[in-house]
């Protein structure tokens, strides 16, 4: 019955069979840099050849730490928060934290469910998408003490730690770049504003950016989308079947946009001379595309590492500053460029 | 000052019923009435209580949790089955864990290891190969399990999943077919990884077997930048192929780009596939010829057959979806030679 031997193996065992005592076994086994390296490979073989496992349930029990990181994220179909998740993993992983993750797909009841689920697992720390939650969720986090970190957003309340962008900002920018080419008929294929802030303040820098100049965004002229590629182009075809067609389309995301292009490809409009359109994100796609993407770089690597670290600090009883703001950069491509109408009347003059 | 946290005991009082009822009521245990349970997770939502999951897991023996293990989160490839596997499962009201490994089958180890002490009642994995490690952990456990996207031909594991080789063989029959004669592949990084292993000998064995041997093969990491690169050393070898055979659409989309950057007109000077039909695929200009992957039926049958395991069913060992050519405009025949 070598199977059932192995099965129940226990931490005495291990001790037996390294020729240290139980202590040395469970130090070894939570905290290896604090263990000599001669004792550490002999209890690591011997953990080895007995196929002996901690049970995290009752390691857990007895600790109160599971060197587990939980994030929660709405979902992995989308390459810019696989960026900023794969960074955190690997930068949780050097530092000897195992990451789970777990997606709501965009819906604010199952993020809910979901970190529950991950606090009930005995989770370590947290890191959250965006600002925008669920109140129960704040309790949830608040009552069972989980130290965490909001990603990808600014908290304007002071109230979270977080790493993040400032959408609004980003947005103003690219608006104004539109702007200053004379443009003056807009149009936005937004991301789902609700429980959304990114998509909710993306849209919010646009309408900012244009009032300021005296435009105001029409309501029809403004369209919210899932990200996808079937939605840019089924966004973009409503906006330029209207009677007077926009000159220029900003999208909540590159992915709208890229869809939004290949709508335009499809429909025989040309891109930038007909109508210009314009992402955000940066994705590496966005470089490659002929004509290239006009969109806004969010250091997304930099972001999953930064709130990672932070987050490692705060577990290893450092206290950080609460707000961290990356900051994000215009890229003018090929997408972007002046307005028919803007070069016709250039040629009157 | 944070309020304490709320003890089983707070519960039960609220709810009025007894502490042990609580935890039956918790644990979702068949013998709680539907009206008591009812009262104590409202009790329970009320106080913001959660039951401290070591313990109960220890108590109840189930987590209804299933854990997957990923190659990779940067790489939209795994999105959509995990997507459907993460829905169904939650339709039957248990919670999916992620993890991934990197492509390095130890780190897979260690990954699946940590799971497995969270407490999962199952595991899910992508491919057919794993470290023995891997599986002598499971077995030890006794923690069922289910290989995803590949076929295991050992006959000695449950899986889920599709032929790669014999997909492969029919984008090379179909490009052969239409007239290439000089055909190379840009291939996903084989070690470790026996999709990619399998699409490579699946198109070199068809090719063989026609008497017009695979050309070349590079192998590149799944990304645009890689691609290119692989691309750029395949058009720089004379005689230059005209058709390449990529064993991902990632890949594909990256030798099109390329030729796009040398102006290569593709199909007329090259023709290019690619495998998987991700939604990226239908934007290129013109629209890649893959293979169209069932991701959807895979995460559903992979949430089905995992939670058949979990319930000691263990018929219904291997599972295979069909797979499907997609032809669209990124191949012709080649141009005559001059």
């Amino acid at each position: 019955m070598k199977k059932t031997t192995r099965k129940n193996a226990k931490l005495s065992d291990v001790a037996r069979l390294a020729k240290v005592s139980t202590a040395t076994v469970s130090r070894a086994l939570m905290l290896p840099h604090k263990v000599k390296a001669p004792t550490l490979a002999r209890v690591l073989e011997a953990v080895r050849s007995l196929g002996y496992v901690a049970h995290g349930a009752a390691r857990a029990l007895a600790s109160r730490r599971t060197h587990t990181i939980g994030a929660v994220v709405p979902t992995l179909d989308n390459a810019i928060f696989a960026n900023t998740t794969h960074a955190l993993q690997k930068t949780f992983d050097a530092a000897g934290y195992t990451l789970l993750l777990a997606c709501h797909e965009f819906d604010a009841a199952v993020e809910v469910r979901l970190t529950r689920a991950l606090i009930e697992r005995g989770i370590d720390g947290l890191v959250l998408l965006g600002t925008s939650h669920d109140p129960q969720l704040y309790a949830l986090i608040a009552q069972r003490h989980i130290p965490y970190v909001l990603t990808w957003a600014l908290d304007r309340s002071g109230r979270h730690p977080c790493v993040g962008f400032d959408n609004r900002a980003a947005a103003l920018q690219l608006a104004n770049h539109l702007l200053d080419l004379g443009h003056r008929e807009f149009a936005m294929i937004s991301g789902i504003t609700t429980n959304n802030e990114r998509a909710r303040d993306r849209l919010q820098g646009v309408r900012d950016a244009l009032v300021a100049r005296g435009i105001k965004l029409a309501p029809e002229r403004v369209i919210e989308k899932p990200y996808s590629l079937a939605s840019g182009r089924e966004g973009l075809r409503t906006m330029m079947g209207q009677a007077r067609p926009p000159t220029a389309v900003m999208c909540g995301n590159d992915v709208l946009a890229i869809g939004a292009i290949a709508e335009c490809n499809t429909l025989g409009i040309a891109v930038p001379q007909q109508v210009s359109i314009t992402g955000f994100d940066d994705m590496e796609i966005a470089s490659l595309l002929s004509p290239g993407l006009t969109t806004v770089h969010f250091p997304t690597q930099e972001l999953g590492q930064l709130a990672a670290a932070h987050l490692l600090l705060r577990l290893a009883g450092g206290s950080d500053e609460r707000q961290h703001e990356l900051p994000v950069e215009l890229k003018v491509r090929g997408t972007t460029a002046r307005p028919v109408r803007a070069q016709l009347r250039r040629v009157e003059r | 000052m944070p309020k304490a946290a709320a003890k089983l005991i707070d519960v039960a009082r609220l709810a009025g019923v007894c502490n042990a009822t609580v935890s039956r009521a918790l644990a979702r245990e068949p013998s709680v009435s539907a009206a008591t349970l009812e009262k104590v997770e409202a009790a329970a939502r009320e106080l913001g209580y959660v039951p401290h999951g070591a313990a109960s897991a220890l108590r109840a023996q189930r987590t209804r949790t299933i854990g997957a293990v990923l190659p990779t989160l940067d790489n939209l490839l795994y999105a959509k089955a995990t997507h459907a596997l993460q829905k169904s499962l939650d339709d039957s009201g248990y919670v999916l864990l992620l993890a991934c490994h990197d492509f390095d089958l130890l780190n897979e180890v260690k990954v699946a290891r940590s799971l497995v002490e969270r407490g999962v009642d199952g595991l899910v994995l992508i491919g057919a190969e794993h470290d023995e490690a891997l599986f002598s952990l499971l077995d030890d456990f006794d923690i069922p399990y289910l290989l995803t996207w590949s076929l295991d031909r050992s006959g000695r594991h449950p899986c889920v999943g599709f032929d790669n080789r014999v997909a492969a063989a029919g984008v090379a029959n179909y490009v052969a077919d239409i007239g290439h004669r000089d055909i190379a592949m840009i291939a996903g990084v084989t070690a470790g990884n026996d999709r990619a292993r399998e699409r490579l000998a699946g198109v070199r064995d068809a090719l063989a077997a026609r008497g017009t041997p695979l050309a070349q093969v590079i192998e590149a990491p799944y990304t645009l930048a890689d691609s290119r690169a692989a691309m750029q050393a395949l058009l720089a070898t004379a005689p230059r192929p005209t058709a390449v055979i990529c064993g991902h659409d990632v890949l594909a989309m990256g030798a099109v780009f390329e030729c796009h950057a040398q102006q290569i007109a593709v199909p007329e000077a090259m023709s290019v596939t690619g495998f998987d039909d991700m939604e990226a695929a239908s934007i290129l200009v013109p629209a890649l010829t893959t293979v169209r992957v069932p991701m959807r039926e895979l995460g559903c049958a992979a949430a089905r057959q995992i939670l058949a395991r979990i319930d000691g069913d263990a018929a219904a060992c291997v599972t295979e979806l069909a797979v499907e050519l997609i032809v669209r405009g990124t191949t012709a025949p080649p141009r005559a030679a001059p």
